[in-house]
């Protein structure tokens, strides 16, 4: 297998750059030197079996944790000391594994939080608006406390909060966990659709099938490191990743 | 009518003053609680602090006769007794909690005890070097009583204007603090903070902000209480926080620890039934009522009475 | 390494506070040097009374009358080769506190006797470590009967009366003096409040009155609603409070807001220039029983006043003179033990013995004499009114009834 560290730039414009990323949990280090970039409108996907460090490295990036060496550029700025509400003031959203919506906040008041740094009324509107049209079973839900949703529901809001801050970089942990089939098909979707929308798409996927089917490109990750990094078309095609991932 | 039947309308309205300012108090409790998972025991001496930052403004106002009007008088001492205690209260979670973020809650409750004895120690201080004694007379704001004489009852219904005032004054703080929660943008922050701070941070949420915020807001509503308790029962002491304050924190879990509304009704179930409690089984057993109903809810509903019992998302 | 900060941060803010709370608790006991630059032998007799709190009017009353007379006395000791010393202890009125006190005296040498307390519910559980050390105590104003009665300690003696006969004689006064026949008794919840109560409650329907009520109230409550309610509701024709000054005053204060009209009373632990400083007019028309006699009446009392006023610039509280007598107590047994021990240094035992042995002692207001267990032969009770709002005065209490050591009417 090549270093994902070796191989493979996109033609696009960096709009994040991992560089030598060491991010531990107490004595545990959980990534061992990670180095990954996502360029400009692009889909990347992390693949990796449980415990690889998937969700490590978007809590890295987006400040839930902070990595102990290494640095994290995001348009070119240092970002691995900031703490995570400046971080996602510079345009990164994160919709983490689990959904975490505000359970006793309605679906309205979940949406506003997203817009927390959004000072435009105008702007928080027309992204209501937005976020409404593209998920409208949101809209009869509104008034509705976020905790009595169903898991699909809650994973809808859990994007639409995470699009009202208007983000240049959106990272996805596991949006399709424990959903049903359909609604699976409706979250991949959604996704092409926001890459469609101008917005760049970090995505962190246990079903590793689909996500090569929407991501520009991917990385593998095992134990804490990136072991392959491609093109998701010819990642999809490696008989190593077919076995260890796709379940061929 | 029986006996105590005839005096259970005026137990019942002298329940409802003292259960006012519980759930002023409470509510610092249950907020605190709300976002950072602790039982902050300095926040009965922060009420005490406010009592007597409101006695020193009525005494400064009213030491050359009485020029200002009752109302005024009172509005000075809850209005500076709240800002006090809104600074005290952030200064404290600076100093004494924010530092010990990542530690064990049970360091954090050390913590809190600690600043609870500093509080205690130092107005005691500061008053004996002031006026030589710390056990402090209030000076009466508003002098008239009410009795209203009610059929069947034996006796008039004693109100003074005073508690009037207080409870008016009390509905006001907790209107105004249902708004800001509910329909504010830093108030809806708060919210969720409380449920969840690190997603809440993913919002862009300034965390330790909101969590200074919420320190200012509770400790103020504790502050501006501890100056309408002065006022109403005319004497304050550097003591007074840990039984009023035990009692609030009763009332905060009596109504769902985290729960605002919770804490608003909790302390004033508390201070009816104390009362009440009181007046049928004897003085004495007002403390043990108190104390009855907090184990009587906890075994019966663990979560209070308005408890949250929705599911977090999963 | 986040630990090592919250560490730090909890140590300094811990440190803090006990600085803090050490500055605050200053003003106690004042270190000395042992030995004396003049070749004096020193001796020191300690204070035990709250000089802090709710009862620290009283408490430092207590103080500064005994201070007062060690200061008079202080020659006498000198010529004879002794450096008398006060050695001030604050009790708290709390029980706890006193111990502790009784234990930091019992290991000082130097302290040959101790005056003091003021609360018989701190008095009582530190006996025994007055005891264990063999070091004399004369309480000034003790009157629960448990002091003397319970474990009838050498060492225990006291000048003042029993409330075992304060409160029947309370009882006995607002029947015989007053006419009453209606009575709600109310207690602090302290040894001395709950004795005093239960006393007069027991004479008052032994003589034939009525308790129509009788509830308990702890001393740090600032709220009497719930009691004044009731009171309210059944009209008795006195209330009794049995407890301390400061919340009779609070209790009398709300009762007037509710306008009830009632004759009030109290034992000596209500009877202090404080009641009527918070009190005000409200303090007007209340009887207090009292285990001493108006210190304005005898020659030494006035001699007391006059002293005490130069000394302290400002008028004594009742309890200053049973300081002041206690100490004199204490100083006679100390003189009498140097005399029998050939004017060397004595032990505390031979102080112990020394006091319970005076059988004369003429104080500046009362006569001492000890019985077996230490309580005085001569202790009168007195019963008076209170008949201002100034406070300096104690309300310019005016002596209604005079009973002996028995409990007899002795005059009106």
């Amino acid at each position: 297998m090549r270093r994902g560290s070796t191989i493979a730039t996109t033609a696009t414009p960096r709009m994040l750059e991992l560089d030598d990323v060491h991010t531990y949990y107490g004595p545990i280090e959980a990534l061992k030197g990670i180095s990954l970039e996502v360029g400009q409108g692009e889909i990347v996907t992390l693949i990796g079996s449980n415990g690889a460090g998937k969700t490590t490295t978007l809590r890295s990036i987006s400040g839930t944790v902070q990595p102990r060496r290494g640095r994290i550029l995001f348009l070119g700025e240092p970002i691995q000391s900031l703490p995570p509400h400046r971080i996602a003031a510079l345009g990164v959203a994160h919709v983490p594994e689990g959904r975490h919506v505000f359970a006793r906040l309605t679906v309205q008041e979940n949406l506003e939080m997203g817009a927390y740094l959004v000072r435009d009324r105008a702007q928080i509107r027309r992204r209501l608006e937005y976020v409404y049209a593209m998920f409208p079973r949101l809209v009869e839900r509104r008034r509705q406390a976020a905790g009595t949703m169903s898991g699909g529901e809650q994973q809808m809001l859990a994007i639409g909060r995470a699009l009202m801050s208007g983000p240049r970089l959106l990272l996805l942990d596991e949006p399709s966990m424990g959903l049903a089939p359909v609604l699976v098909e409706q979250i991949f979707e959604t996704i092409l659709q926001l890459k469609r929308d101008g917005i760049t798409i970090l995505l962190v996927e246990q079903n590793a099938n689909q996500a090569l089917r929407v991501a520009d490109r991917g990385y593998v990750l095992q134990t804490g490191r990136i072991t392959l990094a491609d093109e998701a078309a010819r990642l999809l095609d490696n008989p190593e990743v077919q076995e260890m991932y796709l379940g061929a | 009518m029986s006996s105590t039947l005839q005096t259970l309308p005026q137990l019942v309205l002298d329940g409802l003053v003292v259960g006012f300012v519980y759930a002023l108090i409470a509510v610092g409790y249950t907020m605190v609680y709300g976002v950072l998972k602790l039982i902050n025991f300095a926040h009965g001496d922060v009420f005490m602090v406010g009592a007597f930052v409101g006695t020193e403004v009525l005494r400064a106002l009213t030491a050359g006769g009485r020029p200002l009007s009752p109302w005024a008088l009172l509005l000075a001492a809850v209005v500076a007794a709240a800002a006090v205690t809104a600074l005290l209260g952030a200064g404290i979670e600076r100093v004494a909690y924010r530092p010990l973020r990542q530690a064990p809650t049970l360091i954090l409750l050390v913590s809190a005890i600690g600043v609870s004895f500093l509080l205690e120690d130092l107005v005691r201080l500061v008053e004996s070097i002031h006026l030589g004694k710390f056990v402090l007379p209030v000076p009466t704001v508003f002098a008239t009583v009410y009795r209203i004489h009610v059929a069947g009852l034996q006796n008039p219904l004693t109100i003074r204007l005073n508690s009037i005032v207080v409870v008016v004054a009390s509905i006001l703080m907790m209107v105004g603090l249902t708004l800001f929660v509910g329909r504010t943008r830093p108030g809806k922050a708060m919210r969720a903070v409380a449920e969840d701070r690190t997603t809440a941070a993913l919002q862009g949420i300034d965390v330790n902000a909101i969590i200074a915020l919420t320190f200012l807001v509770g400790s103020g509503m504790g502050g501006a209480a501890g100056a309408l308790f002065a006022t109403q029962y005319t004497l304050v002491t550097p003591y007074m926080g840990f039984d009023i304050g035990i009692k609030a924190f009763t009332a905060a879990v009596v109504g769902g620890i985290g729960n605002i509304p919770g804490a608003f009704l909790g302390g004033i179930l508390l201070g009816v039934l104390e009362q009440v409690g009181g007046g049928f089984i004897g003085t004495k057993f007002q403390n043990v009522v108190a104390f009855a109903i907090l184990v009587l809810v906890l075994v019966l509903l663990p979560s209070g009475l308005l408890g949250e019992r929705v599911q977090e998302g999963a | 390494m986040p630990h090592l900060r919250w560490a730090r941060a909890l140590g300094a803010s811990a440190l803090l506070a006990v600085l803090l709370a050490s500055a605050a608790c200053g003003g106690g006991a004042q270190p000395s040097s042992g030995g004396n630059s003049s070749g004096l032998q020193v001796i020191k007799i300690a204070t035990q009374s709250p000089l802090s709190g709710d009862e620290s009017v009283q408490g430092i009353a207590l103080k500064n009358g005994a201070a007062l007379k060690l200061k008079q006395e202080y020659d006498q000791f000198k010529a004879m080769g002794f450096d008398l010393q006060l050695d001030p202890q604050d009790d708290k009125g709390d029980p706890n506190t006193g111990v502790a006190n009784a234990q930091k005296l019992a290991a000082d040498s130097q302290v040959l006797a101790v005056v003091g307390h003021l609360d018989s519910g701190v008095m009582i559980p530190s006996e025994a470590q007055y005891h264990a050390a063999q070091l004399p105590i004369v309480s000034p104003a003790n009157t629960n009967p448990n002091v003397t009665s319970q474990y009838k300690y050498p060492e225990i003696s006291r000048i003042c009366g029993r409330d075992d006969v304060q409160g029947p004689v309370g009882a006995i006064f607002a029947k015989d003096q007053l006419g009453v026949k209606t009575v709600f008794v109310i207690d602090n919840i302290t040894a001395y409040g709950t004795g005093v109560a239960n006393a007069f409650k027991q004479k008052a329907q032994e003589i034939g009155l009525q308790v129509v009520g009788s509830q308990s109230i702890d001393k740090s409550e600032t709220d009497y609603s719930n009691v004044l309610t009731q009171i309210q509701q059944v009209k008795p024709d006195l209330v009794y409070y049995g407890g301390l000054y400061q919340g009779f005053a609070l209790m009398l204060n709300q009762a007037a807001v509710r306008g009830i009209h009632t004759k009030w009373m109290g034992p000596d632990g209500v009877f202090s220039n404080g009641l009527v400083a918070t009190a005000k007019e409200n303090a007007i028309g209340v009887y207090a029983t009292s285990v001493a006699a108006p210190t304005n009446l005898t020659p030494g009392g006035q001699k007391f006043i006059q002293d005490y006023t130069a000394e302290y610039k400002e008028n004594p509280d009742p309890y200053a003179i049973y300081g002041y007598d206690a100490m004199g107590v204490v100083l006679q047994g100390l003189k009498d033990a140097i005399q029998k021990n050939g004017g060397k240094l004595p032990t505390r035992a031979q102080v112990r013995d020394a006091i319970r042995a005076i059988t004369d002692y003429q104080g500046a207001l009362v006569k001492v004499g000890f019985d077996s267990i230490g309580d005085n032969i001569y202790a009168g009770y007195y019963v008076y009114q209170i008949t201002s709002a100034n406070a300096s005065t104690t309300g310019d209490a005016k002596l209604m009834a005079q009973y002996n050591p028995k409990g007899e009417l002795v005059s009106q």
